[in-house]
């Protein structure tokens, strides 16, 4: 029963066809083993190794479009590491390989023709503890957009750092000093610094790793708010210890945990997959009602 | 109650023994710390008032020593801008080859080398360090001018002439600049990294526009730091780069064909200094003194040098906490 | 959507590079960073191609063909007394041969000045005669020899060398020329054209540094000089710097950072330190000569203790360098030590204190044996410094020219990179071959030294 198969319900389908993913086989009705990717990130049997240690393995999971998918799971159990394989990051890594398919848009980002600076300006990244440049808030923001050559005027590019702003919800309150130092501000401030940073690029996946743990209940939730409004316009995918905040915010949550094997080595493995009221209230897996209803984690 | 007593009566006296061995040692501990003050104030009692001595003597005036560009003390004259041309000349030389390979060794090290290429590169840069100064004056006189001539021309470039001791002293300072330059690099936060590798940046651009800025104060700090250390070399510029004061007089002699010529023979203030003490010197001769004379004004600028590059450390640490 | 967002209607996609222009904008990022690599490589390469080169300099000065000409071959001499050639070299004869030698070759006059230099037997005179002799030695002018040890084995067959085989080398060559084109240099050497520029010219394979290079005395003369004065000057000047600054420094250090409370007093004296360990050697020394070998002459010289009476006694002695190079590298080992004192975890004070102890036994018991291999590693770096160090000595006044090796503390003195420094001022050929081989004594030592800190740090770091 615990397998890495994609759970879906008639009504998920339905949803789906409403992104504007191709689906090239129009076999609508079938369950995981379509041959058109589904999601904007497809992952197919994804094990991660660092050097001999098998940190994940066997990941199969379809993140979908406009949605917020949270990945769940005690410490240990590889979702920062599936998470951070999702752009690349892990490439930084001395030892790192990732075996494998992870398709963006239908595309192996692990080909070997592809420059991973290509990936990660697609596919954005927030992390635990909030760390702007020390550089103004202004610079923060263009100096993504600079790197990935942005090829606007002076005022196109205060347009964009406006825009990402007002997006990450953080423009009223700094519109009329952008340009102190990103460390003016506080925590959550930072935080959606950050975030308004990630998305200058033009990304259309944001990947957050923990994004709210180092923040107070009142950051976090205004943080939980804008991720909210921020699915309209882009995917997100989360890794979060706070089973509450996965249920407050996402349409989709996978749950991993650690197992031993006979070598006796600790890998992570995707238990189970699904609409996040489903996994909460009637997981179908064993291993995921004992993780919350906090048997063990 | 007498037993109390007798407890309270032994208990006293042998504290208070234990004590005054605490107090003699924290006594001299407290010595040897404040001994280095007394260095310092030897060091500043001991220029001054040679150097006083010096200024005092009927043949010296402030104005000729600060502004002179003769130092020729058999006709009585002390300008000093002979030998601190010369300094400035080396110094630079030595800053023009330190700075970029220094820098460049550090973003290196820091950004990009694995373990296994530091444990070779590191040690390779602690022997140049280690290696006495003197050697290197022998390496800047046997190997460094004959190749100077022979790519410039041996009409051109002098036997003792500058810019061989300056190109050397770079080289030496080369290990000083990357160890501190690396050192600052490395205290910026991981973190800075992973969000500019988030956004789709190459290593050389987040090395060179997140990194590098954010460590810019440290650096900064390094540079100050050897340029300091250029000025003070002694046995290097003593060797090779002249044994006596290019004196030039502004309009008689051509500026950039003599007076800024790195490839002629050059005086540095140390290399004079350690010249004439060398040789015979009596005590209270105003060829004596000139030396603590010239010896205070390099004490004032090195010194200068060092407090402001503490500024600068200061400065970055204060960014990171 | 909220109406914030509906910004988002503008659409940015041309204004970032896609398809085509993206590739090409990464291949130049990628370009540049290719380049960079290459600088990065250069800069190691010259790196180390200066190290390689500095070392191949001196190795190639200090070993080499040389066309030598004797006066008196030593082959000869050994033959007259009584030995064969082919077994024994003039180094074998032993002590009395060489004096012999000496006798039957050198005038009186000559082996009267030598002997008045420094005298070859403790109990009897060679050239003198003893009435003469009590007689100079009772006067106010007494020369050295009076008062010296006499001279040993080295010392005399240096004096052989010098004044009866009497070598001169006319010209030398590199080692890797000497190496790769032996047979052509020695016809050169014994060409016509050669010979009859200098007659009796013979080649021979010279190791600038050899056993009688360490062992002989200084002397003005390249062939003949070596090392020993200058090797025990410096093993002496260092082990005053090391008797003084060591316990002040490991003092210094252990105030500051157990005892030193945060007031004005103590951050002055630690910024004190910093900027001292950034004052040039130089003006050490400028301190060394104002104060201990000019106000405090009487202390330096040993004249308070009823030694010297010599004319030329001054402060300008062992004891002064000692203190100035030991006031050099003192901030060296304070810093250095503080480092290592700071590095012990606090737990173990706090456990020390919590058992009754008082500070110092805490300090002595347990933190100094745990920071000690760090404090010794630092000192002994400090140490290698030193060693190494010109300037200062120069300035404080080193003997230009000493031939008896040091005796105490109060003697006169030159130190290793001294003579290293006066020999490669000299212009002529020979004194740049043995300033090299000097210079690989002096990187010999170092290596030792660095050698054993960098073994205590890592015996200790990994016992830890």
């Amino acid at each position: 029963m615990m397998t890495g198969e994609i759970r879906t319900t008639e009504g998920d389908i339905s949803e789906r066809s409403r992104s504007d993913q191709p689906a090239p086989t129009d076999e609508q009705g079938t369950a995981a083993e379509s041959t058109a990717p589904p999601g904007v990130i497809v992952t197919e049997d994804m094990s991660v190794y660092y050097g001999k240690f098998r940190a994940v393995a066997d990941v199969s999971l379809s993140f979908a479009t406009n949605e917020i998918s949270a990945l769940i799971g005690p410490s240990g159990c590889g979702k920062s590491t599936v998470l951070r394989s999702l752009n690349r990051m892990n490439d930084l890594v001395p030892g790192a390989r990732v075996e494998g398919s992870v398709r963006y848009h239908g595309d192996e980002i692990y080909d070997k023709d592809v420059d991973p600076v290509e990936v990660r300006r697609k596919i954005g990244m927030v992390f635990q503890k909030p760390n702007p440049f020390p550089k103004s808030i202004f610079e923060n923001i263009s100096w993504g957009a600079r790197i990935n050559g942005f090829r606007g005027s002076k005022s196109e590019m205060s347009d964009l750092v406006q825009e990402a702003l007002e997006s990450a919800a953080l423009w009223d309150e700094v519109k009329d000093k952008l340009q102190e130092s990103g460390y003016s501000l506080s925590g959550g401030q930072q935080q959606r610094l950050c975030i308004a940073r990630a998305i200058a690029t033009k990304p259309d996946v944001i990947l957050m790793d923990e994004p709210a743990s180092s923040l107070d209940p009142i950051a976090t939730l205004r943080i939980e708010e804008l991720m909210l409004e921020l699915k309209n316009d882009y995917s997100i995918i989360i890794v979060t210890h706070n089973m509450q905040q996965a249920a407050r915010v996402s349409d989709r949550t996978a749950f991993f945990n650690v197992k031993l094997n006979d070598q006796g080595m600790r890998t992570g493995r995707l238990v189970e997959y699904t609409e996040t009221s489903q996994l909460f209230t009637s997981p179908t897996v064993q291993e995921t009602e004992d993780y919350i209803t906090g048997r063990f984690g | 109650m007498t037993a109390e007593a007798t407890s309270v009566a032994v208990g006293t006296p042998f504290k208070k023994r234990r004590r005054i061995g605490e107090n003699l040692i924290r006594g001299f501990l407290f010595a040897c710390g404040a001994l280095s003050i007394a260095t310092t104030v030897g060091i500043v009692i001991v220029l001054s008032q040679q150097a006083l001595l010096f200024f005092l003597d009927d043949e010296v005036t402030f104005a000729e020593f600060f502004g002179g560009t003769n130092w020729q003390p058999a006709i009585g004259q002390f300008g000093i801008w002979p030998l601190v041309l010369a300094t400035l000349m080396v110094s630079v030389i030595a800053m023009v080859v330190a700075l970029p390979l220094g820098l460049a060794s550090a973003i290196y090290l820091s950004e990009y080398a694995s373990q296994r290429v530091r444990a070779v590169i590191k040690p390779i840069l602690e022997v140049l360090a280690g290696i006495p100064t003197v050697v290197y004056g022998y390496f800047a006189l046997t190997f460094m001018t004959p190749l100077l001539r022979s790519i410039f021309g041996v009409s051109n470039v002098e036997i003792f002439n500058q810019a061989s001791a300056g190109i050397v002293v770079g080289i030496l300072i080369i290990p000083l600049i990357s160890s501190l330059a690396e050192d600052a690099l490395h205290a910026v936060p991981g973190t800075l990294r992973e969000a500019a590798y988030a956004l789709g940046a190459t290593r050389l651009e987040v090395a060179t526009r997140v990194v590098l800025p954010a460590a810019l104060s440290g650096i900064s700090a390094a540079f100050v730091v050897a340029i300091s250390r250029a000025m003070g070399e002694t046995m290097v510029v003593a060797i090779a780069a002249g044994a006596s004061p290019k004196n030039f007089t502004f309009g008689d002699d051509s500026l950039f064909g003599y007076v800024l010529n790195p490839f002629e023979a050059g005086e540095t203030m140390t290399g004079h200094i350690v010249r004439i003490s060398g040789g015979d010197v009596s005590y209270n001769t105003i060829d004596y003194n000139s030396i603590f004379a010239i010896g205070l004004t390099l004490f004032v600028v090195t010194l200068g040098l060092n407090m402001l590059s503490r500024r600068f450390v200061e400065r970055f640490r204060e960014k990171y906490e | 959507m909220s109406p914030r967002l509906a910004l988002q209607e503008k659409d940015y996609s041309d204004l970032f590079p896609e398809g085509e222009d993206l590739q090409r904008q990464i291949g130049g990022r990628r370009r540049r960073e290719g380049l960079a690599r290459i600088f990065f490589m250069v800069v190691l390469i010259v790196a180390i191609g200066a190290l390689a080169t500095l070392l191949y300099t001196i190795i190639n000065a200090a070993f080499g063909m040389t066309a030598i000409v004797n006066t008196v071959e030593p082959d000869t001499i050994v033959a007259e007394m009584g030995h064969d050639p082919e077994e024994s070299g003039l180094s074998d004869l032993s002590y009395d041969e060489l004096v012999m030698v000496l006798e039957n070759s050198v005038t009186n006059n000559v082996g009267r000045r030598l002997e008045r230099d420094q005298r070859f037997y403790e109990d009897r005179l060679v050239f003198e005669n003893e009435t003469t002799w009590a007689q100079i030695c009772a006067s106010s002018q007494a020369p050295t020899g009076c008062d010296a040890a006499p001279r040993d084995k080295a010392g005399v067959l240096q004096l052989v060398n010098e004044r009866v085989v009497e070598p001169d080398v006319v010209e030398t060559w590199e080692l890797i020329p000497s190496l790769l084109e032996r047979e052509v240099i020695e016809a050169e050497i014994l060409s016509a054209e050669f010979q009859a520029a200098h007659p009796g010219a013979r080649p021979e394979f010279r190791a600038w540094l050899n056993w009688q290079f360490v062992t002989s005395p200084q002397s003005p003369n390249p062939e003949t000089a070596g090392v020993r004065t200058a090797i025990l000057g410096s093993l002496w000047v260092i082990a005053i710097t090391v008797i003084f600054a060591f316990p002040v420094g490991v003092g210094a250090a252990i105030y500051l950072e157990e005892f030193a409370r945060p007031n004005r007093i103590n951050q002055l004296i630690q910024t004190n330190i910093n900027n001292l360990a950034g004052v040039p050697s130089i003006i050490y020394g400028m301190l060394g000569l104002a104060i201990l070998v000019r106000v405090l002459e009487p202390i330096t010289s040993g004249s308070f203790l009823g030694e010297g009476g010599s004319a030329t006694e001054n402060g300008r002695t062992i004891i002064s360098a000692g203190v100035t190079l030991g006031l050099l590298i003192l901030p060296v080992i304070i810093i250095a030590s503080q480092e290592a004192l700071r590095a012990v975890p606090n737990s173990m004070r706090a456990a020390g204190l919590a058992l009754g102890a008082t500070k110092w036994q805490t300090i002595r018991k347990h933190i100094l044996p745990a920071a000690i291999p760090g404090v010794l590693t630092g000192s002994i770096l400090a140490t290698a410094r030193a060693l190494g160090e010109t300037a200062p000595l120069v300035v404080v006044g080193a003997s230009t020219f000493i031939i008896t090796d040091p005796s105490g503390p109060f003697s006169k003195f030159t130190v290793l990179p001294i003579q290293i420094f006066q020999w490669t001022s000299r212009p002529q050929d020979e004194f740049r071959n043995i300033a090299a081989a000097a210079i690989l004594v002096l990187l010999i030592l170092l290596v030792v030294m660095n050698a054993t800190a960098v073994f205590l740090r890592n015996r200790y770091s990994r016992s830890n």
